[in-house]
């Protein structure tokens, strides 16, 4: 240690030699990490959002009436060609939609 | 000529590019595992350790980075709650006596033959580490970041998030108890 006790003229002297680290992998293993989480934050986002649409699921079959509501379905559907061209419409008008979204990074 | 920060950062945010993070851990991964070895008793593993983890909390946090401060100071508070969290844990586990005598060792202070092997001009970087050890958290770093890294005291303020009236306490007995250590130093050199 040297004698020099005064506080500041030690530290300026710590400032004018600090030591440049050298990176030696040091960023390799940040961004190394950085993927290892990502990757894990995806499986585990994709692991509860199938959790939950099996209890959603199995909550609408426990609850939901679903012999009476397929009882409720017609027979038999009559489509007119205007009630086809309505509904050709509205899915030209979805598409036009979700392609902007997407397009335009909304999400 | 390099890209500033803010660019670097508005290409990790919005582009969440890698290449862009990659550039700001090399911009600024010497200075801060430095502090961070004069903050940690001159330990280079676990200061390397801390300095990934701020690195890597400073990613997903990026988005909430406003621009208003340093990206140094903003990283150094980062640096700064995690050093606080790691020694706060190692002192529970020193207190409940899950630590054994190496592992604390390990955590405190660095191993002397290390010292010895390294490079000479690194001796007085080493040995000031070693006496700031003797000085609480809070003294080490608001004292490295005046005297070492020389930022005001209104930024040691928002760094460490305390009072400015604190900040000017801590760096005052910070000094005295420092200068107290170096003076019982050279008389322990000089006898």
């Amino acid at each position: 240690m040297t004698r020099e006790t005064d506080i500041d003229s030690l530290f300026a002297q710590l400032r004018s030699t600090e030591p440049c680290i050298q990176d030696q992998g040091f960023s390799t293993r940040v961004l190394a990490e950085l993927e290892q989480k990502a990757g894990l934050a995806f499986f585990k986002d994709a692991l509860i959002t199938m959790l939950f649409t099996l209890i959603g699921c199995l909550l609408s079959y426990a609850f939901f009436p679903v012999a009476e509501l397929v009882e409720l379905l017609p027979n038999s559907i009559h489509i007119s060609p205007m009630s086809l061209l309505t509904l050709g419409g509205a899915v030209a008008l979805a598409c036009s939609a979700a392609y902007w979204t997407l397009d335009t990074d909304r999400i | 000529m390099s890209p500033p920060d803010q660019a670097l950062i508005d290409a990790v945010v919005k582009e969440d590019s890698h290449r862009a993070f990659a550039e700001l851990v090399k911009r600024y991964q010497s200075p801060l595992r430095y502090s961070l070895r004069q903050l940690t008793g001159w330990n280079e593993a676990l200061a390397d350790d801390l300095a990934q983890e701020t690195f890597i909390k400073a990613h997903s946090a990026l988005s909430s980075f406003q621009g208003k401060a340093k990206f140094s100071s903003w990283l150094y508070r980062i640096a700064y709650n995690l050093m606080l969290s790691h020694f706060r844990v190692a002192r529970n586990r020193e207190l409940t006596g899950g630590l054994t005598g190496r592992e604390e060792q390990s955590l405190w202070i660095d191993n002397g033959q290390e010292v010895a092997a390294s490079d000479e001009s690194l001796q007085l970087h080493r040995d000031l580490a070693q006496a700031m050890n003797h000085l609480s958290d809070n003294q080490r770093m608001a004292l490295h970041l005046s005297l070492h890294r020389e930022c005001t005291q209104q930024e040691i303020s928002d760094i460490m998030s305390i009072p400015l009236g604190t900040v000017k306490t801590l760096i005052t007995r910070g000094k005295a108890r420092l200068r107290e250590r170096l003076e019982d130093w050279k008389s322990g050199d000089e006898s």
